[in-house]
């Protein structure tokens, strides 16, 4: 342990040492557990199983959209207050308790100290705090889906005057619980941040330069460089929010002397920012998942790292094209466009260099590459309508419609669930030592990708006609009962029953592979980083050796060498 | 080959971090404290901007510029013990001297606390009370958060003495302490100008 050089026997972790560890006993191992990637598990089963929940919660609303006024199977005929909280919980549960669980603490966990060449996080205790917080703050939030009263329903973004008050709400304890989950939530991913920063500062491999670092671990940095300056104006909002709510004060409250638009200029503060929180993460795993399957070297290094860095300042000058409607002065709303606009400029580097990656390598389309390969085609359609409603001048017309609803499920999909599928089928081999299944992947595939479009794209143009998204019943409006808008809601409503329906193959492969599934060695893939020198799955202290870094993650097919990959920890000739 | 220039020898393991792992920790925590005192300020901003200098006290309560113009003076040179304690502490022979000005720092720090509550309860007496008005709601949130900061370190100060004088305290875990009690001192001015002479 003396020999690491990092603070890990500080904090008394295994101050025995790795080396000659002793039989942990079920509850120490898995329940309280100091390994990072047994947190990792730990966020990505709890992180999984809060977007199971959400995607039943869209169903439940979708079917209302498709079918207004019939009975729903297992939830009976839809109330407006039960379809208001079926709507803002699954915004709030997709991406606080699904997308930035799964995304950043998840793969952040368990892949950081496996990529950077260490056998910890530099606080474990923080980590398991971090989880153990997280844990309480989704049981807070279902739980108040179930108090007198209901959940809260004043969507996601919880604008006041109508979140200030139960008067206008009417869920005296949903309200305060639902921020209550949120803040505690945030307080889990500061901890999580805060040794994610640490741990690759101050534990690398010896050799490891900073051009040497994986981009997906870059990416999780960043990220939770971002999380950390961009959600303190959100805890202060939620403070003064829990304060209206609950001991009568008058912050968001216009009678009383307080500003309702100063809450949407705090939340979007970190809402914008929290956009690219979790890209980024899904940016890297595309960028990790590529230059396996492509057998070719990650097309400029550098320049997605940069621009990583570019997107992440840029992210804390755009927040207010949320608010060209909410009576900003239109001067202010001209800069925001600007800003708007220019941030598509280093994401769509990003996806030229993914291009350029592809162009004239010998292509494996296993399970992961086709996920990480739809990726960029998605995303890229999120990213153009983005356009369009960063624009002020036609972000008039498309807001809070459908159009801006289908726009960023464009983007927050292939984020959250291909490019978590393409993580999930990548390291399944490092995680649990065995293959999933490729068939059966292929399939889970197509049935994802196809009926999302499926979902998505009717959705563009029932918004462009004149969709609210705010609407209990859509049917109440006149213009909208046309055959054709009916007819596209459905088509989103049945594709949504579709895609759900082919996840179920996702859980049967994942669960039957994890004890049934082919073995893998150590480098099953034949990668370059560090994470697969470690025996798979990774014992407790992870390496038997601990690595050195010799060069940079993707020196694939270098010329004049017999193999096609050269392994980070390998020696020089 | 291109990829050969990028092969360094493999160094010796066990080298020291540039920074000590609880200071960088802390640096990060400070980034997001940094922000919330930001959207603080700027809502308190905002919220007075908007009342077009009707921003006067209910029942004309006037807060108390003097008294507590004393207790910035207290926690500016608790700055200063806290400072000198983390040097003293770097070398074996400044343990006891490191011990006493630790110990100076906490009773400054909670004398700060002390009387601020004294002023609080003066001031709900008075009738300002976070429900009378936007003024008392900003006032209270402003200097209430800044408050439970220092409450808080004051209370982590009293445990690492505590450790300090079983000597279990690392340099680090200090160091640490004394970057975020710098970043309490540091935030109190500006507040102080901010809230009390507005």
């Amino acid at each position: 342990m003396a020999t690491q050089g990092h603070a890990a026997a500080a904090n008394g972790h295994d101050a025995h040492g790795h080396g000659d560890h002793h039989e942990l006993s079920f509850v120490q191992k898995y329940i309280f557990p100091l390994d990072h990637k047994i947190i990792g598990m730990q966020y990505l089963f709890t992180g999984i199983l809060m977007g199971v929940i959400g995607a039943l919660m869209s169903y439940a609303f979708r079917m209302q959209m498709a079918f207004p006024g019939k009975a729903v199977p297992p939830f009976g005929l839809i109330t407006p207050e039960f379809y208001n909280s079926m709507v803002t919980n699954h915004g709030s549960i997709m991406i606080f308790w699904f997308a930035m669980p799964v995304l950043i603490a998840a793969f952040g966990n368990f892949l950081i100290p496996l990529m950077i060449g260490c056998d910890d996080m530099v606080f474990p205790r923080v980590n398991r705090l971090s989880y153990q917080i997280f844990l309480l703050s989704a049981i807070v939030l279902i739980a108040s889906m179930f108090v007198p009263g209901g959940g809260f329903g004043g969507a996601w973004t919880s604008y006041p005057p109508l979140s200030a008050s139960s008067v206008y709400n009417q869920t005296p304890y949903g309200a305060p619980m639902w921020l209550f989950a949120v803040a505690l939530e945030f307080v889990a991913f500061l901890l999580g941040g805060i040794n994610f920063i640490t741990t690759l500062m101050n534990s690398r491999a010896p050799g490891m330069k900073m051009y040497n670092i994986p981009i997906v671990i870059w990416m999780i940095i960043i990220a939770s460089i971002l999380f950390m300056a961009s959600v303190g104006p959100l805890i202060a909002g939620a403070v003064m929010l829990l304060f209206d709510q609950t001991i009568g004060t008058g912050f968001f409250d216009p009678v009383r002397g307080g500003d309702p638009v100063l809450w949407q200029h705090l939340f979007w503060f970190f809402g914008h920012p929290e956009v690219y929180v979790v890209l980024l993460p899904a940016m890297g795993i595309v960028a990790e998942v590529l230059p396996v399957f492509a057998r070719k070297k990650l097309f400029a290094y550098k320049t997605v790292l940069w621009t990583a860095i570019a997107t992440g300042v840029l992210s804390f000058v755009v927040w207010a094209h949320h608010q060209f409607v909410a009576g900003i002065d239109p001067r202010m709303a001209n800069i925001f466009t600007v800003t708007t606009l220019l941030i598509s400029v280093p994401v769509t580097e990003m996806l030229f260099v993914y291009i350029g990656t592809l162009y004239g390598a010998s292509i494996q389309l296993t399970t992961p590459m086709l996920f990480a390969i739809a990726f960029i085609a998605e995303f890229l359609i999120g990213g153009v309508t983005g356009i369009f409603l960063g624009a002020s001048g036609s972000d008039i017309y498309f807001h809070d419609t459908y159009f801006v609803l289908a726009h960023f499920h464009y983007t927050f999909i292939p984020i959250a669930v291909i490019a978590v599928f393409a993580g999930i089928y990548y390291w399944f081999p490092k995680m649990f030592g065995r293959f999933m299944n490729d068939f059966w992947g292929k399939v889970h595939f197509w049935g994802t990708a196809i009926p999302f479009n499926g979902i998505f794209l009717p959705l563009f143009y029932t918004g462009a006609a004149g969709d609210h998204r705010r609407s209990f019943d859509l049917l109440n409006f006149p213009e909208l009962r046309q055959p054709n808008l009916i007819f596209a809601r459905q088509f989103a409503t049945i594709s949504l029953l579709v895609m759900l329906g082919f996840q179920v193959i996702f859980f049967i492969n994942f669960f039957y592979c994890m004890f049934r599934g082919r073995k893998a060695g150590a480098n099953p893939w034949n990668a370059n980083t560090l994470e697969w020198v470690a025996p798979s799955p990774p014992p407790h202290g992870n390496f038997a050796e601990l690595p050195n870094c010799h060069r940079g993650p993707y020196e694939y097919s270098v010329p004049g060498r017999e193999s096609d990959y050269w392994p980070q920890n390998e020696p020089a000739t | 080959m291109a990829t050969a220039i990028n092969v360094p020898g493999a160094l010796p393991r066990g080298r020291q971090p540039l920074i000590p792992s609880a200071v960088i920790a802390t640096l990060v925590l400070i980034l997001t404290e940094v922000m919330y005192f930001c959207a603080l300020i700027s809502a308190f901003n905002v919220i007075r901007a908007q009342l077009f200098g009707n921003w006067a006290p209910p029942g004309d309560v006037r807060l108390p510029v003097a008294a507590t113009a004393f207790n910035t003076a207290l926690l500016l040179a608790s700055g200063v013990t806290v400072w000198l304690s983390a040097r003293a502490y770097k070398y074996p022979e400044g343990r006891t001297k490191a011990q006493l000005l630790l110990l100076v720092t906490i009773t400054l720090g909670a004398c700060f606390v002390g009387f601020q509550g004294y002023e609080w309860v003066k001031l709900v007496q008075y009738g300002m009370t976070m429900r009378s008005g936007i003024f008392g709601a900003t006032f209270f949130m402003i200097i209430g958060s800044h408050g439970i900061h220092v409450l808080a370190a004051v209370l982590v100060m009293a445990f690492l003495y505590m450790r300090m004088l079983q000597g279990r305290l690392s340099l680090g875990a200090l160091q640490a302490m004394q970057v975020f009690w710098l970043f309490v001192v540091g935030v109190w001015p500006i507040l102080y100008r901010l809230v009390y002479f507005a």
